[in-house]
C-alpha cells in the first residue's frame, strides 16, 4: 500500500538521517539496504557470520537480519571471506567424544531439557543412557553412537537459575538455563571471562514461556486471592486460613531454594513490589515437582512454581490490584499478561563452540522443539488466536477504569477495528518511553512474518494496535502507541514482510484498554506493548 | 456290429447258394436261366486273363459234373471260412461282453468305495463341528457367568452408592482379589486360540486375555507334570513348573504389545511361539522398569501426590491387583494403576516390574510420580551394592508405552552411592530415572 511504504520510507530516512548527524558517535557503522529496495537500516555492525548481520540501531534496538537480503553498505562492511566475531575466534574443537555441561533452572531442567536432549540424540543417531545422582539434581546423559562407539557426555546440571551464571562464569557450562533474566551484575561477571553482553542476540535464547502457579491443595476450597493478600500469606504477615475468609487451618508455606529463578520472578513480581520477604519457616526444596506434590498433599499447604509442575495441585486465580482477574491459560501466558508470566532462557556466550553444544542449542531453538516445550506442559511460542470476545472483560475493564483521559470516540474506534477480528498471541513489549523492540520481539517479529506467508493468513487483514502505559499525557501516549505500532512494521518488513503478503495496518490506541494495572512497574510494562490483530 | 456282420456273411452264402443250385437250368433249361447262369458264370469268367489264368482247366471230357464238383468244392470253402469268421466274431463279442462286464464290477466297486469315503469324511466334519459347538457352550457359559457377576456387582454398587458414575463393562469388576482372576470383559475380549497341540500328544497352550492389558497363557501336558517350561515375552523368560495334572499358566504383562516375541518351550527342547490377545491395551499406560542383576528393584508409583507408605504408593509389596485398581477408577473416575513383578531379584537373567495404569474416564490431570528403589542396597548400601561393588551401578531399560501403542525406550543406570553412608528418603526413592506418568485432560 502505497501510503504504508511511504511512511516506512520516512522512518527509515528519518532514521538514517539521524544517524547521519551522529555519525562519529558510532564505530562500526554500515547501512544494510533490502535488495528489494524497500527498506534501510543505519548502525553499528556487531557480527556477521555470512548467514545474518547483527546490527544495534538507536532507534530500533539490536536486529538480526539475513544477510541474504541485504547489502551493506560502508567501510565496514565485511567482505565475504572474512567473519566477524563477537569475540575472538574460538580454536577448533578437537575431533572425538566430547564432554559439555548444561546449568541452571530445576524448572528447564527437571523434564523440559531431558527430553530436548532426548530428542536431540534421536536425530543424530545416538543412543542416551542416562544417570542420575542420588540427591536427583545432576543428571549424565552417556552417549553413544550406532556402533556402541563412546560419543561423549551431556552433564547437566538443576541447582536454580543463578547457577547457570554461576559455572558459566566458571567456564565448567558451555549453556546457562535460566528462569529469569541474567542480572546486571551476572552480566558484568560474563562480560569479563570474554562473553560479551550475554543480553546480546546470539547469547540470550528464548526457549519458551512459562507462568507461576500459586499453588494449594485440591481440598483446599479457595479459587482466587488478591496478589497483596498472596504476598503477606508467605511473608508470614497471614499465618492461618481463617484470615482470608476460610476455614481454620494454620497456612503451610513452600517454596523453592533461593537459588531458583522460580524464587526470584516471584520474589521480584509479588513479594519486593508489597515490601515483603519470604518468610523463614517456609519448607523449601530445589525440586519443583517435590514442592508441588507437598502443597498438594497438604490441605493447608500453599506454595508456587511453574505452570508445567502444577502436577496433582491446584492454581489460584490472581487478583490484581486494580480488579483485574488473571486466571492463569495459555493464551494469558502467551500474550504475558498473565500477572507473573516469565520467559525461560538459555545463555552462551555467543555461538557455541562445542558441536554438541552448537546442534544442541540449534534443536532447542528449532520449531520441531516447541513441540517438546508444550509436551513438557510449558508455554511454547507458537502463535494462537484468541476471539474477541475473549478480551472482552479487559475491555470492559477498561471502559470502567477509565483513566484520567479518555478519548471516547478512539475507544470505539478501537472497538470496531477489533469486533470481527482474532487477536494473535503475538504480543511485543516496549520499555518506557521508547519504541526499541526487545529481543523476544525481534524474534517474534520474524515468526510473525513467516506465519503470515501461510495460505491460513496469507489474504487476512492485519492490525498492528500499538498502546502505552498511563506515564505521560494521552496525546503523547497516542503518538508513542503509533510509532511502537510503525517500529513492529519496520522490523517485519526487515525480516522480509511484503506489503503484498497482508493487508496491514498500523494505530495507536494509547492508554486504552490496558491489560494490567498501571499502579506498578511491572503492569506499566505489560501494557506498553503492540497487539496484533487478524481480520 | 458282429451280428450284422454275420447277417451280411449268412445272406450272402444263401444267394451263392441258390446261384449253385440252380445250375441245372443251366445247362439248357430255359434261356433266362442259362443266360443267368451264363452271366453268373460269364462273370465269374470275366477276369480270364487276371483271375483265371492259374485255374487249371475244366478236366475234358465230363465238364459239369467236374465243374459242379469245383463249385460245391469253393462254396464249402466259402462256407467254412463264414463260419470261421463268424466264430471269431463271436469269441470278439464274448470277450467284450466280458470285459464290460469287469468294468462294471469294478465301477461298483469304486462306488462303494466313494461312498464309504465320503461317509468317513462326513463323520469327522460332524465330530469338528461338535468340538466347536463345545467351545462355544463353554465360552458362552463362561461369558454369561461373568456378565451375571457383574450384573450383581453393579446391583450392589448401586445399592450402596447412588453416586458412582456408570460402570465401564470394559473394565468390570471382580469379586476375586487374586490377580491371575479370569477376563471380565465384553465379549469382543474372549478371543481363545485353538489348542496347538506339540509334538507330545496331549500337550496344548491357551491364550487368553486378561485385565489391564495382559494374556494369561496356559499350558496343559499331563505327560509332563514336574517337568519344567518356560515361557518368554520380549526379553523376559519366566519359568514354572507343571503340576501333577500338567498344568503350568504364565501372565504376560504387555508393556511392548501384542507382537512382542512370545512363546513357550519345554524341557525336551520343543518350542512354540504365541501370539497374544488384548483386551483393553488401548486403555492403559504401563511403565516397565527391566533389569538383569540379580538384585531387588522396586518401582514405585505415587498416585496424585500420595506418600510412601500410603494407599496411593503402589509397589510390589502393596501392588493392588487388576480388579481393586478397576475399582477405584468407577469410584472416582480417575486414573489408577497396579503394578507386577516379574521375579524377586534372586533369579538369574531378566527381570521387570511393571506399572499399569488405567486412564479414567472422566476429565482429570494429575501426575503419577515414579520412583525407582534399589531394594538389596537399602537405606545403608554395603558390601556389592556400593562404592566399587560388583553391583554399585545397575544397568536398566525404562519401557514406556502408551495408550496410543507408542513404545519408547531409554537406557539408565542406578549411580553407585558411597558404602556405609546412610541414605536420604529422595536418594533411596530415586525420581528422575523413571519418567512421570502425565495426564493431559484436564488442561
Amino acid at each position: 500500500m502505497p501510503g504504508r511504504d511511504n511512511a516506512a520510507r520516512i522512518l527509515a530516512c528519518t532514521i538514517v538521517g539521524i544517524c547521519a548527524c551522529t555519525a562519529n558517535a558510532f564505530s562500526g557503522e554500515v547501512t544494510l539496504r533490502a535488495k528489494n529496495g524497500d527498506f534501510e537500516i543505519k548502525g553499528e555492525l556487531t557480527a556477521y557470520d555470512q548467514n545474518k548481520y547483527t546490527i544495534l540501531s538507536t532507534s530500533l534496538g539490536a536486529m538480526s537480519l539475513d544477510a541474504s537480503r541485504f547489502d551493506c553498505i560502508g567501510s565496514n562492511c565485511p567482505t565475504d571471506a572474512v567473519a566477524m566475531r563477537t569475540e575472538a575466534a574460538p580454536p577448533d574443537v578437537p575431533a572425538g567424544p566430547t564432554s559439555i555441561s548444561i546449568s541452571g533452572s530445576n524448572t528447564i531442567g527437571n523434564q523440559l531439557m531431558p527430553s530436548l536432549i532426548d530428542a536431540y540424540a534421536g536425530s543424530t543417531s545416538k543412543t542416551l543412557t542416562k544417570v542420575v545422582s542420588p540427591d536427583g539434581l545432576d543428571v549424565e546423559f552417556r552417549m553413544s553412537g550406532k556402533d556402541g562407539k563412546d560419543e561423549g557426555v551431556i552433564a547437566l546440571h538443576r541447582h536454580g537459575s543463578a547457577t547457570a551464571f554461576a559455572d558459566m562464569e566458571k567456564k565448567v557450562s558451555q549453556i546457562g538455563m535460566a528462569s529469569r533474566r541474567v542480572k546486571d551484575d551476572e552480566v558484568q561477571k560474563l562480560a569479563a571471562i570474554g562473553l560479551g553482553d550475554v543480553r546480546r542476540p546470539g547469547s540470550e535464547h528464548i526457549l519458551g514461556l512459562d507462568g507461576l502457579l500459586v499453588l494449594v491443595s485440591p481440598q483446599n476450597p479457595v479459587v482466587s486471592l488478591p496478589m497483596d493478600t498472596i504476598a503477606k500469606i508467605f511473608s508470614g504477615e497471614i499465618t492461618d486460613w481463617s484470615q482470608v475468609g476460610q476455614p481454620a487451618g494454620k497456612i503451610d508455606v513452600y517454596a523453592p531454594t533461593k537459588e531458583s529463578g522460580t524464587f526470584d520472578t516471584f520474589e521480584s513480581l509479588v513479594l519486593k513490589p508489597h515490601k515483603f520477604e519470604l518468610t523463614p519457616n517456609a519448607k523449601r526444596t530445589a525440586n519443583h515437582a517435590e514442592q508441588s506434590d507437598w502443597v498438594a498433599h497438604d490441605r493447608n499447604g500453599i506454595g508456587f512454581a511453574g505452570i508445567a509442575y502444577q502436577r496433582n495441585a491446584k492454581a489460584l486465580n490472581i487478583v490484581s490490584t486494580c480488579g483485574l482477574i488473571a486466571p492463569p491459560s495459555t493464551f494469558s501466558i502467551k500474550t504475558e499478561e498473565y500477572p507473573i508470566s516469565r520467559r525461560l532462557f538459555l545463555y552462551t556466550g555467543g555461538e557455541p563452540r562445542d558441536p554438541v553444544a552448537r546442534g544442541l542449542l540449534e534443536f532447542a531453538l528449532s520449531h520441531d522443539a516447541q513441540r517438546i516445550v508444550k509436551q513438557s506442559d510449558f508455554i511454547d511460542q507458537v502463535p494462537e488466536t484468541a476471539s474477541y470476545e475473549s478480551q472482552t472483560s479487559r475491555i470492559a475493564f477498561g471502559l470502567n477504569a477509565a483513566p484520567l483521559n479518555f478519548d471516547e470516540n478512539l475507544m470505539n474506534a478501537f472497538t470496531t477495528d477489533i469486533r470481527s477480528a482474532q487477536r494473535l498471541s503475538v504480543t511485543f513489549r516496549f520499555q518506557s518511553g521508547s519504541y526499541e523492540l526487545d529481543n523476544k520481539a525481534l524474534a517474534d517479529a520474524k515468526r510473525l512474518v513467516e506465519l503470515l506467508k501461510t495460505d491460513a493468513y496469507k489474504d487476512k487483514s492485519v492490525l498492528l494496535a500499538g498502546f502505552a502505559d498511563t506515564k505521560g499525557t494521552f496525546s503523547v501516549n497516542r503518538s508513542l502507541s503509533l510509532h511502537r505500532a510503525q517500529a513492529v512494521l519496520a522490523v517485519m518488513k526487515a525480516n522480509g514482510l511484503s506489503h503484498r503478503q497482508a493487508k496491514l495496518a498500523v494505530k495507536g490506541y494509547s492508554e486504552l484498554a490496558p491489560v494490567s494495572c498501571n499502579d506498578t512497574e511491572e503492569g506499566m510494562q505489560l501494557n506498553r506493548r503492540v497487539e496484533v490483530w487478524i481480520n | 456290429m458282429s451280428r450284422a456282420l454275420e447277417g451280411v456273411m449268412l445272406a450272402i452264402a444263401v444267394v451263392f447258394a441258390a446261384c449253385v443250385y440252380a445250375r441245372p437250368s443251366f445247362a439248357g433249361d430255359g434261356a433266362d436261366a442259362t443266360s443267368s447262369r451264363q452271366l453268373f458264370i460269364d462273370q465269374r469268367r470275366l477276369p480270364e486273363d487276371a483271375g483265371n489264368a492259374n485255374q487249371p482247366p475244366p478236366p475234358p471230357g465230363n465238364g459239369d459234373e467236374a465243374r459242379k464238383a469245383e463249385e460245391q468244392r469253393k462254396l464249402d470253402e466259402l462256407a467254412a471260412k463264414l463260419k470261421a469268421q463268424e466264430e471269431e466274431l463271436a469269441t470278439r463279442e464274448a470277450a467284450a461282453r466280458k470285459k464290460l462286464e469287469e468294468l462294471k464290477r469294478l465301477s461298483a466297486e469304486e462306488e462303494v468305495k466313494r461312498k464309504e469315503d465320503e461317509e468317513q469324511l462326513r463323520a469327522r466334519e460332524a465330530e469338528a463341528q461338535k468340538q466347536v459347538e463345545e467351545a462355544k457352550r463353554l465360552a458362552d457359559e463362561a461369558r454369561s457367568k461373568l456378565q451375571e457377576d457383574l450384573k450383581n456387582q453393579l446391583e450392589r454398587k448401586a445399592n450402596s452408592d447412588s453416586s458412582s458414575p456408570a460402570v465401564s463393562p470394559a473394565i468390570g469388576n471382580s469379586t476375586e482379589k487374586n490377580a491371575d482372576a479370569p477376563a471380565q470383559l465384553e465379549p469382543r475380549a474372549t478371543l481363545t486360540v485353538p489348542a496347538i497341540a506339540l509334538t507330545c500328544p496331549d500337550a496344548t497352550v491357551a491364550v487368553e486375555p486378561l485385565p489391564g492389558g495382559r494374556s494369561k497363557i496356559a499350558v496343559h501336558s499331563p505327560c509332563r507334570h514336574g517337568q519344567g517350561v518356560n515361557m518368554q515375552y520380549g526379553p523376559l523368560v519366566i519359568g514354572r513348573t507343571f503340576d501333577d495334572k500338567g498344568d503350568a499358566e504364565f501372565i504376560a504383562d504387555m508393556f511392548l504389545g501384542p507382537d512382542a516375541k512370545t512363546g513357550v518351550s519345554l524341557a525336551d527342547g520343543q518350542q512354540q511361539r504365541l501370539q497374544l490377545v488384548t483386551g483393553d491395551l488401548d486403555e492403559v499406560t504401563k511403565v516397565a522398569v527391566i533389569w538383569d542383576a540379580p538384585v531387588d528393584l522396586n518401582l514405585h508409583a505415587f498416585e496424585y501426590a500420595a506418600m510412601q507408605g500410603e494407599p496411593g504408593d503402589v509397589w510390589s509389596g502393596a501392588p493392588r491387583d487388576a480388579a481393586v485398581a478397576s475399582e477405584l477408577v468407577t469410584k472416582d473416575g480417575r486414573g489408577h494403576g497396579f503394578m507386577s513383578s516379574v521375579s524377586d531379584g534372586k533369579a538369574a537373567g531378566p527381570k521387570a516390574e511393571v506399572f499399569t495404569f488405567w486412564h479414567g474416564k472422566q476429565p482429570s490431570r494429575g501426575v503419577i510420580a515414579m520412583a525407582l528403589d534399589y531394594e538389596t542396597r537399602g537405606t545403608n548400601p554395603n558390601g556389592d551394592t556400593c562404592g566399587s561393588g560388583r553391583y554399585a551401578q545397575v544397568p536398566i531399560e525404562v519401557i514406556v508405552r502408551e495408550t496410543s501403542g507408542a513404545v519408547t525406550r531409554q537406557n539408565g543406570l542406578i549411580a553407585s552411592v558411597p558404602c556405609g553412608q546412610t541414605l536420604s528418603s529422595e536418594a533411596r526413592y530415586q525420581t528422575g530415572i523413571v519418567p512421570d506418568i502425565r495426564i493431559h485432560n484436564a488442561h
